[in-house]
């Protein structure tokens, strides 16, 4: 190996002298960790809330007005949750520890397994996307997401704020368009629903809400199949049940590992 | 600014002596709070042999993934007579190996895609709103990619992705070998734990490495949608409706 000052610069090269490729220069220079005294292992639990909820229906008519079926969902409404959030969206952060002044750089590794899943989205499981379960991670900036399905996702960051070490949850729900139309493929009628006996239109197949449209279609409530009456449509005398048993809340328990390094600008 | 070691601390340091105080080989003393407390003087410390300088052990190299297609799926009638609801499409997980290192134990690793540091749930696959979104994780014997996909009535095809990879090798040291001498030809520090002859992760100019160092967060959410920011690259989702515009970061690669 060779070690010399080109004037300028201290450079350490592979070979002799000045031969071979450059392994450290004081303008090239190594990244660092702190010693592993200072690494910061976490024992940690995250909790993900239900989310806002709402819900919809779909009614037909047989075509002679004698017969109807119903089927009721519960949906999913957008939001944002996160620590800068207040009331009910508030995901309050969590101090994990505390880092020496003068580092400007964390080294995150997380080892996380789901024990609370939350309830399945019309038959299929909410997949873990960011992490292998039980295994570990190291995460670029200290992020990953850790569920996802096209209408929500949830995510964790582990932020520095100051030689403060945080480990932060966002949930977030996407916009809708009427939950019927994104998911069912079947537009919501304009207005209340009042279904007047007979006229088979304009209530065919149509969808109504529980009050606000937008959402996501992801837990069937309660259907009502053909046969034996009618009046199945959302507030008719057999409407099918909007009670809502669904929790999509989970939980994430395992390890958050972070060591503080340091790189010269 | 001395290169000073000291066997009770079984430490060796390049610093700045924050004063004059004290026996130059005196471990207590004022001048050799760096070498003994770096984390407390780290504006005073050049190189500590207790520091982990992310020795590769592995790479830089550019793995190929040939990721398999999912077929479509039209599911069963989930409704009643004449409202024919039906649900379309499939999800799956599957978990290929990036590198096998079978060092015993799990090491650190950066794993970077399309110029910068992969994400963990970073979508690599967005076909007419089917993905596939991948995470790497490393166990005592691999760093692996898994991955989340999912198709619509249509199949999502296989494609082929260029990930490149480095694993880093825990820092040990033999008590046989000197606190600063030569192994041989090698200059070792700290007993092994730094030698001359490994591959230490550092500063690169930019454009010379898709690896990077970021220094605060690199992803932000809204709308269930999530934007990237990875040595200054951003990956960013439709639908994605924030302002993040990503963390300072430093570009580093792996030795020569």
């Amino acid at each position: 190996m060779g070690v010399y000052n080109d004037g300028s610069t201290i450079i350490h090269k592979s070979g002799e002298g000045t031969a071979g490729d450059l392994v450290w220069a004081s303008d090239a220079a190594p990244a660092a960790l702190l010693p592993d005294s200072e690494t910061i292992t976490f024992p940690a639990t995250i909790n993900f809330p239900d989310f806002d909820k709402g819900n919809c229906a779909v009614f037909s008519l047989n075509s002679d007005g004698t017969d109807s079926g119903a089927i009721s969902w519960a949906t999913i409404l957008p939001g944002e949750w996160h620590y800068q959030k207040t009331g009910s969206k508030e995901l309050a952060q969590t101090l994990l520890g505390t880092v020496p002044s003068g580092i400007n750089y964390l080294d995150v590794s997380i080892n996380l397994s789901r024990t609370n899943a939350p309830d399945q989205v019309l038959g299929n499981t909410v997949p873990i996307v960011g992490i292998k379960p039980g295994k570990w991670s190291d995460l670029d900036g200290g992020c990953a997401v850790l569920e996802r399905m096209p209408a929500f996702l949830r995510a964790i960051q582990v932020v520095r704020s100051g030689n403060n070490i945080y480990l932060r949850r966002i949930q977030s729900v996407k916009d809708a368009d009427e939950a019927a139309v994104t998911t069912l493929g079947i537009a919501y009628k304009t207005g209340a629903q009042v279904w007047s006996s007979g006229a088979l239109s304009p209530w065919h197949n149509l969808a109504t809400h529980g009050g606000d449209a937008r959402g996501h279609v992801v837990y069937e409530l309660d259907r009502k199949g053909y046969g034996g009456n009618i009046n199945k449509q959302r507030g008719g005398a057999n409407e099918p049940s909007f009670t809502d048993p669904s929790d999509f809340s989970c939980t994430y328990e395992g390890t958050v590992r972070f060591r503080p390094g340091y790189i010269p600008s | 600014m001395p290169i000073r070691g000291i066997p009770s601390l079984n430490a060796v340091a390049s610093f700045t002596e924050p004063s004059s105080s004290g026996g130059k080989f005196d471990p207590d003393a004022a001048r050799n709070a760096p070498l003994k407390d770096p984390a407390g003087n780290l504006s005073n410390v050049h190189f500590h042999s207790d520091f982990d300088y992310y020795e590769l052990a592995y790479g830089p190299a550019t793995v190929n993934v040939n990721h398999t297609a999912l077929s479509g799926y039209t599911g069963p009638d989930i409704g009643i007579a004449q409202l024919e609801l039906h649900l379309e499409g499939q999800q799956d997980i599957r978990e290929y190996t990036l590198v096998t290192h079978n060092l015993g134990y799990v090491p650190r690793y950066f794993v970077a895609y399309n110029g910068s540091r992969l994400g963990n749930g970073q979508m690599v696959q967005n076909s007419g709103g089917f993905w596939r979104i991948v995470a790497p994780f490393a166990t005592s014997s691999i760093i692996g990619l898994r991955e989340w996909l999912a198709s619509g009535s249509s199949s999502l095809a296989g494609v082929t992705r260029s990930y490149e990879v480095m694993v880093f090798a825990n820092p040990s040291q033999t008590p046989s070998l000197p606190l600063m001498g030569f192994d041989g030809s090698d200059l070792v520090l700290g007993r092994g734990r730094i030698r001359s002859s490994k591959r230490y992760l550092r500063r690169v100019k930019a454009g010379e490495s898709s690896f990077d160092i970021n220094r605060d967060v690199t992803m932000d959410v809204t709308n269930g949608r999530i934007k990237i920011v990875s040595g200054g690259n951003a990956y960013t989702e439709p639908g994605y409706d924030g302002s993040f515009s990503g963390p300072s970061y430093v570009a580093v690669g792996g030795g020569w």
